[in-house]
């Protein structure tokens, strides 16, 4: 029991090996756990059923007292039983071998010194290429037919901008340039990279190249300048709109 | 500075604490601001414009530098109401500034929202000009250390509502 909700507990490991996290976790408090040889989750049900802390951090790597300094390192792999990671997590470090669910909407992870909210990605590999997989094709608007994961993806432009993007039968491999985009005054910058192909089942190649936030090559896409909002900010800010609000703030508009 | 509801404060440099904000308070100086749950605070400036801070909002507020009129939306919600008729060549830019880029407003009615770490943006009316920042370095740490003045600031103010009963 801690104090508080605000209350930190540390657990730096120091040992040579991954820590297994097994079994379950519960405090009322922020739990911080520190290995810079990694972490392995082997937990015996969902995150619900076996962590529950006001907010559980997980940094693969070392880190002094007050976090201005750190290195990551090791990996942090498994999910396999299920989604193991909410938005009640933090993970600092690079993720490998881990299962599809890892990630649910709205964890945050912090993965080869990029940071990425409102995950949807399911998989980043160590060679800082993302996977995600996808199960069905939905249409968003302004982007066709594409799987809602791959759209968020892509439309990350503020935090990641993926340089290539493979689309295969039932995932789609997404390269990600990591911090390769600069911007000026809205002008964005981007290394451009060469699409390669791949093919379906059907034998349909399908590639994209997507330069500066505009995809080529797949005719459904169009250019993208805006992150789609995620559905919580939207919420906010359709309050901070609301006629109600301009009413209140046009009393004192004063010429 | 014109009205608020609720409890919202202000950090005094003179003092090194916060201090309940006042109706009509005038700001001469680069100023930090909090709202605290279901608070809000009403800005406005002389030029047409006026700016509302939602609850749970941390900003500091600047006074008129170089003909421009800046607010440092570091959490939270800050909606900007703008007269459309207002003189654009002779009254000061208004900007909002977040952690992803700053927007300034042409003439309209706008909101940003600093939230888990990244800035949203919408138009309601009018126009915004948006000049976007490059992805950030690792800021793990600028995360845990802003929980940490967060919590630092929740405590001041708790302790300050605390004297304020006794």
């Amino acid at each position: 029991m801690q104090p508080n909700n605000s209350a930190r507990l540390y657990g730096k490991i120091m040992n040579e090996q991954p820590t297994r996290v097994q079994g379950s976790i519960y405090a009322n408090g922020h739990i911080i756990l520190i290995n810079p040889h990694g972490f392995i989750f082997e937990l015996d049900g969902t995150l619900g059923e076996s962590i529950n802390v006001a907010k559980l951090h997980v940094i693969s790597g070392t880190a002094d007292e007050d976090f201005d300094e750190y290195t990551l390192s090791g990996y942090i792999s498994g999910g396999w039983d299920g989604s193991i990671i909410s938005d009640e997590t933090i993970l600092a470090g690079p993720v490998n071998d881990v299962s599809p669910g890892f990630f649910s909407e709205g964890a945050t992870s912090i993965i080869e010194g990029e940071t990425f909210q409102d995950a949807t990605l399911k998989l980043v590999n160590s060679d800082n290429s993302l996977t995600v997989p996808i199960d069905s094709e939905i249409t968003v608007e302004g982007l066709g037919a594409v799987s809602d994961l791959a759209g968020q993806a892509v439309l990350q432009t503020g935090v990641m901008l993926a340089s290539q993007t493979q689309f295969q039968p039932t995932t789609v491999a997404s390269t990600a340039s990591t911090s390769s985009s600069t911007s000026d005054g809205g002008n964005e910058e981007s290394t451009e990279e060469s699409a390669s192909d791949s093919s379906d089942d059907s034998g349909n190649k399908a590639n994209a190249n997507i330069v500066n936030s505009t995809v080529a090559g797949v005719a459904p896409f169009s250019p993208i300048s805006e992150p789609i909002l995620s559905v919580e900010a939207s919420k906010i800010l359709e309050s901070a709109l609301s006629p109600e609000v301009e009413q209140k703030m046009s009393k004192f508009l004063t010429p | 500075m014109m009205a608020l509801n609720g409890f919202v404060s202000k950090y005094d440099h003179k003092t090194a604490s916060f201090q309940p904000v006042q109706i009509g308070e005038i700001v001469n100086e680069k100023s930090l601001f909090l709202t605290s749950e279901g608070s809000e605070l009403i800005l406005s400036y002389p030029s047409s414009i006026v700016a509302r801070f939602g609850e749970n909002t941390r900003a500091i507020v600047s006074p008129e530098l170089d003909n421009r009129l800046e607010i440092d939306l570091q959490l939270g919600t800050v909606s900007a109401l703008l007269d459309p008729d207002r003189d654009k060549e002779k009254e000061p830019v208004f900007a909002i500034r977040g952690s992803g880029g700053v927007i300034e407003a042409v003439g309209t009615f706008y909101a940003i929202t600093e939230y888990k770490g990244q800035t949203y943006s919408a138009v309601k009316r009018g126009e915004v000009a948006k000049k976007t920042t490059p992805p950030e370095k690792p800021n793990f740490s600028a995360y845990i250390n802003h929980s940490k003045s967060m919590k630092k600031d929740q405590e001041k103010i708790g302790l300050q509502q605390r004297k304020a009963t006794q």
